[in-house]
């Protein structure tokens, strides 16, 4: 080998062109996929809204419910006859409790209404309560001492039969039964 | 006279008798006194379900508690604009995450992006963890409690943040 031959240069260079090429043909699949993703998107369907609704109201005691027909069932339990009752909502709320009493409570979903009031049998029967649905409601019982009505309607307020009236606080309210 | 005094105390014991037996028909056992007797319990009256519905596509569970809004080819999910009430009423909050409580849960709605959904952001809604979730049909998710829906905020702190919910109703419109 001469020593005085020009050394050559082992290392290969990278073929600088053929790099260049591929990242700018990557750049223009990139380019043109979002291009595509956004024209694509303009076509495409919107989502819907979502609605968040209450699903159903439930009336719970103790004792249990007993269906007598036409929407109508009675509160079983034995115990005092019934002289009044007492709505009561908003217990621990900022806007603070609000009360109704009377023989009678109607209480309005949506625009229909749950009518509670004191029926006996016999006049030397003790009263209970009662609780009248509307016709066209879709009741169930589906555990005892509880009746379910299937509606997309919110508890919206109570009053008596004087037209004395509170609107339903934080979708609850309760109706003592006093003796 | 006499005879009609022995009539009258007959026909007396006779209604007597006979109320009483009528009393005991009706009520099988002996009425115990007024004060003797157990009050009756409250009636309470409540909210007995929370309900997720959309009008297209459809929820797919992900993960325990959590659920996807699908559509097939649906657009990107910039942020979500949420309305309660009516007319002036009205209350709207938007944000990117929505925070929904009912009773002391929360429903937290944020975006995701699926797998093979060509990298587009969709609806997204995790639930506690106890709740009681079932996916009545392909669109309606049903959460068993008898909380009422209270409110609903974008996280934020400042006016225009927060809603209290009216009318037990809110929708989330997801925008593109």
């Amino acid at each position: 080998m001469n020593p005085n031959a020009p050394r050559r240069n082992l290392r290969r260079s990278p073929p600088r062109p053929l790099f260049t090429a591929v990242a700018i043909t990557i750049l223009i699949l990139l380019g043109l996929y979002v291009l595509t993703s956004y024209m694509m998107d303009g076509s495409d369907p919107d989502r819907p809204p979502i609605i968040i609704s209450s699903g159903s109201i439930t009336v719970t005691s103790g004792g249990d419910w007993v269906d007598e027909g036409g929407k109508g069932y009675k509160h079983d339990f034995k115990g005092k006859s019934v002289k009044t009752f007492a709505a009561t909502t908003g217990v621990g709320t900022i806007g603070g409790p609000c009360m109704v009493e009377g023989e009678t409570i109607i209480v309005t979903y949506g625009t229909n209404e749950i009518t509670f009031t004191r029926k006996r049998k016999w006049f030397w029967n003790k009263r209970h309560a009662f609780a009248q649905f509307p016709a066209d409601a879709d009741v169930s019982h589906p555990i005892p001492g509880q009746l379910k009505v299937t509606t997309t309607d919110a508890l919206v307020s109570f009053r008596n039969e004087n037209g004395n009236s509170c609107n339903v606080q934080a979708g609850s309210l309760t109706i003592q039964q006093q003796h | 006279m006499i005879v009609l005094r022995k009539w009258v105390i007959v026909s007396v014991a006779l209604l007597t008798l006979a109320a009483a037996g009528l009393a005991a028909v009706s009520r099988p056992a002996p009425a115990p006194t007024q004060g003797d007797e157990e009050d009756r319990p409250p009636i309470i009256i409540s909210s007995g379900s929370v309900i997720l519905n959309v009008a297209k596509g459809s929820w797919v569970r992900e993960a325990a508690g959590r659920f996807r809004q699908n559509v097939v080819r649906g657009k990107d999910v910039k942020s979500f604009t949420v309305t309660t009430g009516t007319g002036s009423t009205a209350c709207i909050v938007s944000g990117p995450a929505i925070l929904v409580q009912y009773g002391a849960n929360a429903l937290s709605f944020g975006r995701a992006i699926p797998a093979g959904q060509a990298g587009r952001n969709a609806a997204n809604v995790r639930m506690p963890a106890d709740a009681a979730v079932t996916l009545k049909d392909p669109q309606t998710l049903v959460i068993a409690t008898t909380d009422a829906l209270v409110s609903f905020s974008n996280g934020g702190t400042g006016a225009g943040s927060s809603c209290q919910v009216a009318g037990g109703r809110l929708e989330i419109r997801q925008v593109h």
